[in-house]
Order: structure tokens, then sequence, then C-alpha cells
């Protein structure tokens, strides 16, 4: 029994809202295999070809070469060859066809299961020809439903009204919340996490921050250990652009951002939102204090726009000024890597072999595995060690060799400052960033 | 209102208060929603025609016949039945109370579940709004609803030939409703209502003739069930017309069209019973932008959704117009509309015809399991492989009159088949021809669902002596 | 706390306003003996008797002229006019002389007048009995403009309303009258001109709105979250007096605003909101603010009210087109 799959267009990453269709590379009546190339599709940035996600054969094309259309629109369909997992939309008609004289509604061949199995995997959202049996015969048990349904990312939960009955309180997920949770869900799908935990003396650290903060009061700054992070950080970056950098499965892409925009993990009543400085490499120490301080504000007054959550390179949360130590992270996508920095403590540690009290700064630093192996992980935390415990350091990074705001359009194709169509960041549409 | 259709704002709206209805509302509220269910007979009308004038009325004339049939038939082994008469006032009184008291039951569940009852007719207006129309004149009320489920059911069809006057041409719905037995009936129809009337007339006294156009009793169900009800028919005295077609009916003569010619059949009342058709002509379904098929079924997916927020079932859905299919699909139908995931999607849907023997199906029929490309094995047992049939009725023959030739179905002849699926070694089908079909087919139906073996049926013990061993030993049979 | 639907709400304030304050008089079109044509009134002529509640002849200029002197005489009328299509045929009375009163006794004394009127579509009326005109009593300085959406809001209004020593225009939407139902608190209260409600909060777009297309402006807000559109839904509650301020707050937080209203188009109230947004809070728009409105047509009969009024598709394109610019 054959069925469709109806192949979209995808989001390429770039936030584009649609694309034209350039080239065909196969026609109806052909035979494709998964990941075979068979369109070539102009975004308002690059050509990006796509790949078929099936084996199968094109029953359909979508448009043809000129053809503009929308994110989400068929593409393609393709008649696979096993049934499986068929197309969900069978239309509002009901697809029996006409029933047998007797008064029996089945039809053939049909997946042998109780009808409490069966109603268990409606309600699991399991589809039961997916489902190897292991009663006898092939026959499906509730066992092998709900196996399956633990395999399979969790389907959406009925939707019931909120009702206050007894012990527990149902609210709603809206809002702020229920966008946290969205991506949040995404992240820890999709991205496995690689985590390099370190301590690292701060002792020139704290000197620095010391000196520093005198010296820029009569400029009205406030400064914190949060700049210096930032600058660290950036000027790591600089020698590891892979953990600037943004994965798309689907176009088959990896992104290198040539701008730094560091996002500032802030707690709120409401949940976590994560305002971006950006270019944060262009700008000075006083500069970073300066924006981050009235980021954090805005983000506190849940006055924080669009715009200044769009377009995140790289996130840094800052868990110490809570008291945690290390912590396990959650990079958010579509970044590549996040930097954690926890309580600056007091503890004993050899040194020449004895033992002295120096402040350290437990430092965690989380990377997509699928972009970025152990050893570029380890170089880049080992880099931004150093540059956190010889704060010296920072002294050599700069806006050197970098194009200004006029120019340079990267292979992000940024260019330029925000203009009337607003910065489209990597992530896409400014209006929906987290 | 002076002017204007200002609406009142309601939750879920239930049209049509018969067994789906009904069942909708109950399910609806028990989800949450406030339900408003509007009848044409407001709370009186509550059951619909199963309970007012079809499937609890039928049943009770039946019951009333066969039992007089069975206590003659006992004569010959030592019941005297000398004086026994029957009173079809008395009956109706009786009838009527039984309806009286399971349709207060069902009042009395949907006022405790606080579902409004309304009477008056729907008749949608817009998108998400209809007008409520008493039956006395008044103004309508304006209702706007967030979902709605549509159980309106089905009434008898009308032979053009024979224009229904409630008097002597009747529908079934009349029929079960006479007062006085008619002498000589004809019964237009021999599906499973033409069939059942036929039969209780017969039993109840009158001259029966029962008249189909397709060329056999019970045409829509397996052709293997039908000769039993037939010989039982005829040696009950009833006239089995097929391949035949009524005309005219006139001074109590009805003319029918017979491949051997025309013939004339004398009848005091005609009831006819070919069929029912989908209530879902009279609602204004257009403005909801819902349209039927020609024949008045509306498509619904598996959820009986037929756009979202308007589900439709029971008579109003493709299938077999059963009152068991609608409560089924009513519990698809709110659960859908609350959100949650739901389908009727019933393996063995089964199917009863109360008639001498009863017959009672369910899942396919051998020639269907291997249309579908099925191994199918059959394992069939006759009725007289049961002890206890011989102990149900004693043998008739003398009461219907000898007939050496006769092909052997008496009142005790009847069988009980199985189809089997062998490659999956599971129960696709069963058709119980007999007494008490009607009971012993759910068991058939809970296997077709599990999707049992013939040895888990086999291997499960049946009581001793009754008819379910025939089940037991039918599946014995193949495993 | 109740539930009762809006036209319920509004009986209820009559009747603990009669109550409460003697001086409190209704007077209109059938509202005394019939009770209102859709009930508002019923019972408060056998309450109050006939001195308290009267009806009036089939003359709009005579009804509200009629209130002017009523007030000026130390009573507290409670007029209604019934459909505000025919609230032209007293526009002098309501411009020219109530809304003027105070300003002709150099601020002396005032007129203590409530004007109810129904308005507004969706409910399939003839002629005039739909139109939605408050824009153009909003021009008439001097007149407030109350536009309830709930029946909570209407009881507090409403009690305001015939409690403010000023004249108000206060509009009911026929939609709504009956259709929505909600919670209304018990004993006394009140709810203040000049503040806006957030119906529902969102970060991404403000959907302002009043009256009847508060609900059109939620169902749309419903169908966006599902396009994870975040949609801030406003009700003004009163047009004059405007929150500007609630509207400032709301648009410097998401910088996007859509505004829906049933009059039609041109220099209907939202252009005022437009107006005031930009002159207000221009650096914080994100992008030009739309308007999702009736055409600029007299209003139609039947089943083309349809195509007139805003739907939630017509809404929920607006919204749409608006987070996507900029």
């Amino acid at each position: 029994m054959s069925s469709q799959v109806e192949f979209r267009l995808p989001d390429v990453g770039e936030g584009l809202g649609e694309g034209e269709i350039l080239a065909w590379r196969v026609a109806p009546g052909d035979r494709i295999a998964r990941d075979q190339i068979i369109v070539d599709v102009q975004t308002d940035k690059s050509v990006v070809e796509l790949p078929a996600p099936v084996d199968g054969v094109i029953a359909e094309l979508g448009g043809k070469v000129g053809d503009i259309l929308p994110v989400g629109a068929i593409l393609a369909v393709i008649a696979t060859g096993e049934g499986g997992r068929g197309s969900t939309g069978e239309g509002g008609r009901g697809s029996t066809g006409s029933p047998p004289a007797d008064a029996a509604l089945a039809a053939p061949p049909r997946v042998l299961a109780s009808p409490a199995t069966r109603k268990l995997a409606l309600e699991l959202g399991i589809d039961l020809h997916a489902v190897a049996g292991s009663g006898p015969g092939g026959r499906v048990t509730r066992e092998d439903v709900e196996q399956a349904a633990q395999r399979v990312p969790a389907a959406p939960a009925a939707r019931e009204p909120a009702l206050l009955q007894g012990d527990v309180e149902v609210v709603p997920l809206r809002g702020l919340r229920r966008r946290i949770a969205q991506t949040m869900t995404q992240a820890w799908r999709e991205i496995p996490h690689i985590t390099d935990f370190r301590e690292v003396d701060a002792t020139e650290l704290v000197r620095a921050r010391a000196r520093l903060r005198g010296w820029l009061e009569c400029e009205g700054v406030r400064l914190t250990f949060l700049p210096l992070f930032v600058k660290a950080v950036v000027a790591a970056l600089a020698r590891h652009p892979a953990l600037n950098a943004s994965l798309d499965l689907a176009a088959g892409t990896i992104t290198y951002h040539r701008r730094h925009h560091i996002g500032i993990a802030t707690a709120t009543e409401e949940g976590l939102i994560v305002p971006v400085l950006r270019d944060a490499d262009r700008k000075s120490l006083a500069e970073i204090a300066r924006e981050a301080a009235t980021l954090a504000e805005a983000a506190r007054a849940r006055a924080v726009t669009p715009r200044q959550t769009a377009g995140g390179t790289f996130t840094i949360t800052n868990p110490g000024s809570y008291g945690a130590g290390f912590g396990t992270l959650v990079i958010r996508p579509p970044e590549a890597a996040i930097a954690g920095f926890g309580r600056i403590h007091d503890a004993v540690v050899p040194v020449d072999g004895k033992p002295a009290v120096r402040p350290l700064l437990p430092l965690t630093v989380a990377a997509d595995h699928r972009l970025i192996d152990g050893d570029a992980l380890g170089g880049f935390t080992a880099d931004l060690a150093e540059l956190l415990s010889n704060p010296v350091l920072l002294l050599s990074s700069g806006e050197g060799g970098r194009a200004g705001p006029a120019g340079g359009r990267g292979p992000t194709g940024e260019g330029g400052p925000a203009g009337p169509a607003g910065g489209r960041g990597p992530t896409g549409e400014g209006a929906r960033g987290l | 209102m002076v002017v204007g259709e200002i609406p009142e704002g309601i939750d879920l709206l239930v049209v049509g208060a018969g067994p789906g209805g009904y069942t909708a509302a109950l399910r609806g509220a028990q989800l949450g929603r406030e339900v408003t269910l509007v009848d044409h007979g407001g709370l009186s009308g509550v059951g619909g025609v199963c309970l007012q004038t079809g499937c609890i009325p039928s049943k009770a004339l039946i019951e009333i016949a066969e039992t007089a049939h069975r206590a003659r038939s006992w004569s010959s082994a030592g019941l005297h039945t000398e004086g026994l008469t029957i009173d079809l006032g008395a009956f109706q009184r009786f009838k009527d109370e039984i309806v009286r008291r399971l349709g207060d039951t069902v009042r009395r569940q949907l006022d405790a579940a606080g579902v409004h009852v309304l009477p008056g007719r729907v008749c949608f207006t817009r998108p998400g709004q209809a007008a409520i129309e008493q039956d006395g004149g008044g103004p309508s009320r304006f209702v706007e609803f967030r979902d709605v489920i549509l159980a309106t059911g089905s009434r008898s069809i009308e032979l053009q030939e024979l224009p229904h006057d409630g008097q002597r041409v009747l529908d079934s719905s009349d029929a079960l409703a006479l007062h006085t037995l008619p002498t000589r009936l004809a019964v237009i129809g021999a599906g499973c209502i033409g069939v059942e009337l036929g039969t209780a007339f017969a039993k109840l006294g009158a001259h029966v003739t029962i008249i189909e156009a397709l060329d056999r009793l019970l045409p829509t169900m397996d052709a293997a069930v039908a000769p039993p009800v037939q010989q039982r028919l005829t040696t009950l005295g009833v006239d089995v017309l097929v391949g035949a077609r009524a005309r005219d009916y006139d001074d109590r003569r009805l003319k029918v069209d017979t491949a051997r010619g025309m013939r004339i059949v004398d009848a005091d009342v005609v009831v006819v019973a070919v069929g029912r058709r989908p209530n879902s002509d009279d609602l204004g379904l257009g403005r909801l932008g819902v349209r039927p098929r020609p024949d008045g079924v509306l498509e619904v997916g598996p959820d009986r959704l037929v756009r979202p927020h308007i589900a439709a079932i029971g008579d109003l859905t493709r299938g077999p117009a059963l009152a068991h299919k609608a409560t089924a699909e009513a519990e698809v139908a709110a659960a859908a509309l609350c959100g949650r995931p739901a389908a009727f999607d019933p393996v063995a849907l089964p199917a009863v015809v109360f008639s001498d023997p009863e017959v009672a199906v369910a899942g396919l029929s051998a020639a269907q399991a291997r249309a579908a490309g099925i191994t199918a094995r059959v394992a069939t047992v006759p009725l007289a492989a049961s002890g206890r049939v011989a102990t149900l009725n004693p043998d008739d023959l003398e009461v219907f009159g000898a007939c050496s030739d006769r092909r052997g179905w008496g009142r005790n002849e009847g069988f009980a088949r199985l189809v089997i699926d062998a490659d999956a070694d599971a129960v696709v089908g069963a058709q119980l021809v007999g007494p008490h079909a009607s009971e012993l087919i759910a068991e058939a139906v809970l296997a077709i669902e599990m999707a049992a073996s013939p040895a888990d049926l086999a291997g499960a013990i049946h009581p001793h002596p009754t008819l379910s061993e025939l089940l037991a030993q039918a599946a014995r049979r193949v495993s | 706390m109740t539930t009762m639907t809006m036209v319920e709400a509004i009986r209820s304030a009559l009747h603990d306003e009669m109550a409460r304050d003697e001086r409190v008089v209704v007077l209109g079109q059938d509202v005394g003996q019939l009770g209102g044509v859709f009930r508002a009134t019923d019972g408060l002529m056998a309450k109050f008797g006939s001195n308290r509640v009267f009806d009036m002849p089939l003359a709009e200029g005579v009804i509200v002229g009629s209130a002017l002197g009523l007030a000026v005489a130390g009573l507290v009328p409670v007029a209604e006019i019934q459909f505000m299509g025919f609230t032209h045929q007293a526009f002098h009375q309501l411009g020219g002389q109530l809304g003027r009163f105070r300003f002709r006794a150099q601020g002396r004394f005032g007129a203590q007048v409530t004007i109810r009127t129904p308005f507004g579509g969706g409910v399939r009326t003839p002629e005039l009995h739909s139109d939605a005109l408050e824009a153009q009593f909003v021009q008439c300085p001097g007149l407030k403009v109350v536009m309830p959406s709930n029946p909570s809001d209407a009881k507090g209004l409403l009690l305001e309303a015939i409690r403010d020593p000023d004249p108000v225009l206060f509009c009911e939407p026929l939609r709504g009258y009956r259709l929505v139902k909600g919670e209304v608190p018990e004993g006394d209260y009140t709810v203040p001109f000049g503040e806006l409600q957030q119906v529902r909060p969102g970060g991404d777009v403000t959907l302002v709105a009043w009256s009847a297309a508060v609900q059109v402006a939620e169902r749309a807000a419903d169908r966006l979250a599902e396009e994870s559109i975040s949609a801030q839904v406003l009700d003004l509650r009163t047009l004059v007096p405007l929150d500007v301020e609630g509207l400032v707050r709301a648009i410097e937080r998401t910088g996007r605003c859509v505004v829906v209203h049933e009059a039609p188009l041109t220099a209907g109230f939202g252009a005022e909101v437009l107006a005031t947004l930009q002159e207000e809070a221009f650096y914080s728009l994100e992008a030009p603010i739309a308007r999702v409105t009736a055409p600029d047509t007299p209003y139609p009969l039947g089943g083309a009210e349809d195509l007139y009024i805003p739907t939630v598709e017509r809404v929920v394109d607006a919204v749409r087109r608006t987070v996507k610019a900029g």
C-alpha cells in the first residue's frame, strides 16, 4: 500500500519567507533516493539545493521554474513504496469506501490489535501500522504501543479546558512560558550537547575588575564581571569561529557568523529572556557595561522588544549571580554553543606545591556536538580560560581587519546596521526570537 | 425582540435526542461542556425513533407475538393453550408504559448531567448560528454555538405509488402502534424491518404477504442467511413474493407486478418498509457550508467531523442505520469536538434481524474476506449440534403439517458460522442464524475486535447446555 | 459574582441605581410599558412607577432635549435612543446643547445626563439599526463616549456614567446583548472612565478594540497564537476620555498595533488612535499601524454585513502583515 509524502519548502535558516524555484533536477515519474537533490531554490541571499526527505517516486511538482513559493508550500509530492505513515489529512471524508453489503465496516488489511489498544494508540498519536507487533501473528499489544510512544517525541497533549479540581490547578500554557517550553524542547531534542567544565583561577580577573571599576566610575559606569566575560568570550570566538555558527540540517549548511551578537540570559519573573548585545566585538568595555545594564533592566521590566532578542550568535549565562557553580546548559537554537559563569569563590589550590587560597571561577561551555568535536570545544574553553585568568591578553584583541559598518556581507549575508527592514539575524525574523 | 437576530451564546449544540443525540449530549457534559439538546419533541422526544416508535416498540411486539406462537407450539409437548387470545390494545398500553419508563431514565440522566433540553426544530442561519423554531408558531430563538453534533436520524422512505396516509398505507412506526390486528396485511420491503414486522404479525394471527423488489429476502445481508428465514415464513403461512413491485393500492387491493405477471394481493393494511432516508434536508445545512450526498448522507472523517466544529452521527452518516452505531459514534464525536483524539473505526459492527430464526452477523462474510485478499477458512456448525436446541422448542411439524420432502429448515434449524483469516489465525467474521442469535453475536464481535484466534474461542469454556457452545464448536473445527 | 448577559447587567445597573438615587429617571421609546425592545428596562416601571419611568414619542430630538431639561430641573435622566443610527435626529441636542452645557455655564454647572443607545452589527437588522457612529460624537466636545464590551464593564461603566455630573453617551453592542456572558460582581461598584483594560496579554502586537470588536480581536488572538504570534488585546472601554498612557505603554512594549472597529474607516476613532500613537510613541513603532474596519459605505442589508464588519480572518491577516513588516 503506497502513501504520499508532501515535501514542503523549509525555512532554510535565514528567516526567508519564500523562495523562487530556479531549477528542477527531477521530473514527475522519476524514482528518487533520500537526500538526493531535487530542486534549486533561490532565497533573497543565496541559492539553496534542497534534498528529498524520503525514497520514492515523484508524483507531482509543486510549481514551475520561476514560481515563488512561501515557506511551507508544497514543493513536491513523493509517492513512497511502503505503507507506514501516510499523510495525515484524508480530508473530511471517510476513507473506507463503499461499505460491504454486510454490516461490517472494516477495510482490510488491518492491524491486529484490541479495541483498547487501538484507542490507546490514537490517544498517544501512534500510527499502528508503524508499530512492530510482538503478539502472536504480529498482533500489536498494549505494551508495544506504550514502548513506541516512549521512542517518539511526546505527542501534543490533548487540549482540555482549564480545570480546577481538588488537588491540582491546571493552567493553560501561554505566552513567554509556552515559548520557552517550545524552544527548550526543540533544543534538547535536536542538539547533542557536549560540555566542558573548568575552574579558572580568577585572581588576575578580580584585580583587573577592581582597577577598571575605579577607572570607569567617573564615566558613570558601574562595572560588573559580565562585561569582562563578554570581552573574553568574543576574543576566544575570534580564534574559534566554529562556536559562533549555526547548523541547518534541513538545508545542509553551516553558517559562520562574522558578527558577534552575544545573548545575555536574564531571569525575569515570567521566565527566562535573552536580550542580545549586538556586535559585542566592536564595543568598548564601557559600552558593553552600559548596554548590558540597559538590556537587563528592560528585560526585568518585561519591556524588551522582539528586535532586542533577535539575532544572537552565542549566549552567555551567569548562574553565579544566584550562587551556582557549574551547571548543565541548554544551547539556544540556532546557536552552536553557550557559556556559563559560576560564582567566583575562594578555594584552596596548589600553588608551587603548597596550598594557597585563590578565587576560582567555575566555567561551563556547552557546544553542539554535530558541529563541534571535543577537541574543538576543548580548544575554545582553554583559550577562554586563559583569557579569563590573564585578562591582560584582552589588550591584543580589537577591531582590526574587520569590515566596517558600511559593508561586508558575510556568508550570512548580513550587511550594515539595521535598515528600515530591521536587522535580519541568522535566526530569522526579528519579531519572534526569544 | 423587535428587530434583528440577537443570538444567545451556547457552547455545544446537539440536534436530535435519539440514541445518538442523547449519548452525545451526556458525553459532552461529562467532558465539561455546556450542552444544549434540541429535539422537536423536547423532553418528550428523548429517545428518538428508536425508543418511541422503532427498536423498543418493535422488540416488544415481536416478543408478544413470539410468546403466543411458542406457547401454541408447545401444545404437542403438553402445554394447553385453548382460549389464548391477544389484546393489542392492552399491549399498546404496556408498550407505552415501557417507553415512558425508559424515556424517564434518560431524562433523569440528562437532567443530572446539566444538559439543557429544548423543544423546537433547528434551522441553521449562518456558520455558527441557528434558529430554533417552535412548532406552534411564535418567535424563533437564535443561538450562536461553538460546536454542533447533528443527530437527526432518518425517516421512512415513502413510495410515490403508495402515498402514506397513516390509515391504510402505513410506515413501520404506524404498524407498531396498531390497536387492532388487521386480518390481512401486506408488507412492502423484505429488509430487516419488513421481515421482522411480517413475522410478528403472522404469529399474531394476521394473514401476511411480503413483497420484495430484489430477488431474495434480506437482500443486503449475506445470501446464506436468507433460506432458513424464507422457509420459516412459508411454514408460518406467509406469502413471500420476490422480484415483485407494488404498483397501486385501491379498495383493499394491492396490485403487484411479478415476473409472472400482475397479481392482486388483498390487504386491509399495507406497511411500506422499503428503507429509510437521512433527515438532512430540512436543517438549512447549506448555510453551514455542508452539503449532503444525493442520498442525504453526510460525509464525515473517522472522527465524525464534517468540518471543524460540526459533527454528524447515526443515520446521518454512512453505514447501516443502527442505534448502536449511533451511540458509538456519539462518543467519538463528543470527544473529537473537545479536542481529544478519537476515531470511529470498528472492525465488526453487528447487525441483527429479529426474524424467526433470528439472524445476527458481524465482521466479514467468507466472500467479503476473500475479496479482500484474505485466505479464508470457514467453519459451519448446524444448530442441531447443540443439545440446548432440542429443549427449546418441540419440533412443530405437527402444528404446521408434515411435508416429507421438506428441506428441513424447521424451527430448530439454523447454523453458526465463523470466518477465519488463515494466515493471521484470527476470527474475522461470524454469521449466526437461530434462536437468540441476537444475544450470542456479542461474543463473536469481541473475538473479531480482539483478533482472537479460533483457539482462543475454543479454549474458553462455554457453559452447557447453551447455544453459545455452537461458537466454540465452530472454532474447534478450524483450530 | 453572578453570571449575566450584557443586557441583564445593564438592567441590573438601572435597577440598582434607581433604588439608590431617587433622582434617576428613565425615558425613551418603549422603555416603560414594554420594558425596552431588548428588555433592558424590564420591570423598572412596575417597580419605580410611571413618574420615574416613562415612554417618549418617536422623536429623538425631543428625547434628548427633554433629558437636558430634566437635568437642569435637578433630576438625573437616563434616556434611551433606541438605535444609534437614529441619534442623527438628535444630533443638535447632543452636540449643540448637551455637550456645550457646562461650557456655556462657564464651568459652574453641568448636565448630569446619560444617553444609552444600542448599536452594532452581526444581527441582521434593517437599515439604520446597526450603524456605529461613535466617532461623530467624539467630535462633540463636552460629551463622554463609553463603549463597554462585556457584562461586568457594562454595569460598572453605566453606574459611573449615571453618576457623572456631565453628559455621557453609553453605547451598547447589539450582538453582545445576549451572546456575551460574564461574571458581574455583587454589590455597588463602578468602572472608572479613561482606563483601558488589557483583555489578553501578548508581546508581539497590540490589538486595540472596543465594544463588540473586542470579541473579534480575542478570537483573532487565539488564531494567531496557533501561529506563534502573541497578540495583546486592549479594550479601550471609553473613547472620551481616552487612556493615552495605557495605549502608549502597550505600544512601547510591542511596537506593533492593529486597531479594529465596526465603524467605517475614514475618520473613524481608529484614526484618532493612530494619530495619538504616532505623536506619543513614534519611536517605539516597528511597523505602520493597521486599521481593520468597515469600508466607507453605508451599512448594508442582510448577509452582506458579513462582508462589512471586521471578521477574525481580516484581523489575522492584518496582524500577519504588521508582524512581517519592519
